[in-house]
């Protein structure tokens, strides 16, 4: 009875009072948590990459004043490049091996400066979260232009 | 008498809690956030990985670019949203080409080639893709997606991750 009386004032085209809010209150209450999730916090970035094509998998390795090659094999980060040995790194613990491969990228870079290059030779079965954290090692240390190569034809 | 009556129940409704709270500064700020939000949403979409693909996360703080999207999770392989492989037949397959996708890419080069033309710009020189990759898949499946794209004519190729803060 009251309900029906409050409506009946409202049709009346003089009285501009209450809006009815609450329908659009709950609309925005469930949008803006779900808009929320899904945009404002997933940052998505992208990294160029090279190509593990045939011709870069299959080029002489003396082409290159320095070519730098970061292997990821299972239990070992290794580092190769011309004119310098091999160089390991145990990924017994992963933290620590991560920042002796830095450590070691930097060293080289310096060493040799105007590399910008790395060639990261993974296995098949390499996770691609470990490539991309080895990219950024290698972004990190001064080498942004990352090849990606598989192993076999990099058997050393 | 009606104020009066009015008056008594608005009374009652504020012993209940309710109340009348004024709330149209409330919804104005609603209203900003919600347009805010949508705006990037939407800008943001082409980026918003499909459910099932975890992005790594990384460094990298490149924005990405509007492109043709591969996204590979667990079990497929999605070209544009549409599955076009699954990886068990990618992994078992012998060849580095993956023949579905590579059929599908070249649908969509000719689609490109095709808008391009309506629009005069003439031939598309360079073909730009994005992998969404989940980050536990296997190297060998990255590399013939890679491979493939690279096959046809999709030379500058973009990996996507996650921004670490």
């Amino acid at each position: 009875m009251a309900r029906r009386s409050r409506r009946r004032q409202r049709a009346k085209p003089h009285v501009a009072g209450e809006i009815e809010l609450m329908p659009m209150m709950n609309v925005f209450i469930s949008i803006i948590p779900l808009l929320l999730m899904s945009a404002a916090f997933v940052q998505v970035s992208v990294i160029q990459a090279s190509l593990p094509s045939a011709e870069a998998v299959a080029a002489p390795a003396n082409e290159t004043p320095l070519d730098l090659t970061i292997f990821i094999r299972r239990d070992a980060y290794a580092v190769q490049g011309n004119g310098m040995g091999t160089l390991a790194y145990p990924r017994g613990d992963a933290a620590a091996a991560a920042s002796q491969l830095s450590d070691a990228l930097r060293d080289i870079v310096a060493a040799h400066p105007g590399t910008k290059e790395v060639r990261i030779v993974s296995e098949p079965t390499t996770r691609y979260e470990e490539i991309i954290q080895v990219m950024d090692i290698a972004r990190a240390a001064g080498l942004p232009e990352a090849a990606l190569a598989d192993g076999v034809a990099e058997a050393s | 008498m009606r104020t009066r009556e009015r008056r008594h129940k608005r009374r009652l409704i504020g012993a209940q809690g309710g109340g009348s709270v004024n709330l149209i500064s409330m919804m104005d700020i609603l209203t900003v956030l919600l347009l805010f939000l949508l705006k990037s949403y939407v800008s943001g979409e082409v980026m918003v990985p499909p459910p099932g693909v975890r992005l790594p996360n990384s460094t990298a703080d490149q924005s990405p670019q509007t492109s043709l999207v591969v996204a590979i999770d667990d079990n497929q392989i999605l070209l544009g949203g549409d599955r076009v492989a699954s990886i068990p037949e990618v992994v078992n397959s012998p060849n580095m080409e993956i023949a579905p996708l590579a059929e599908q890419l070249q649908a969509a080069s000719r689609q490109q080639d095709e808008l391009a033309r309506r629009r005069g710009e003439g031939e598309v020189k360079t073909r730009a893709a994005t992998i969404q990759g989940d980050k536990e898949i296997e190297f060998r499946v990255l590399q013939k997606v890679m491979y493939t794209l690279n096959q046809n004519g999709y030379e500058s190729i973009a990996l996507a991750v996650l921004q670490k803060s």
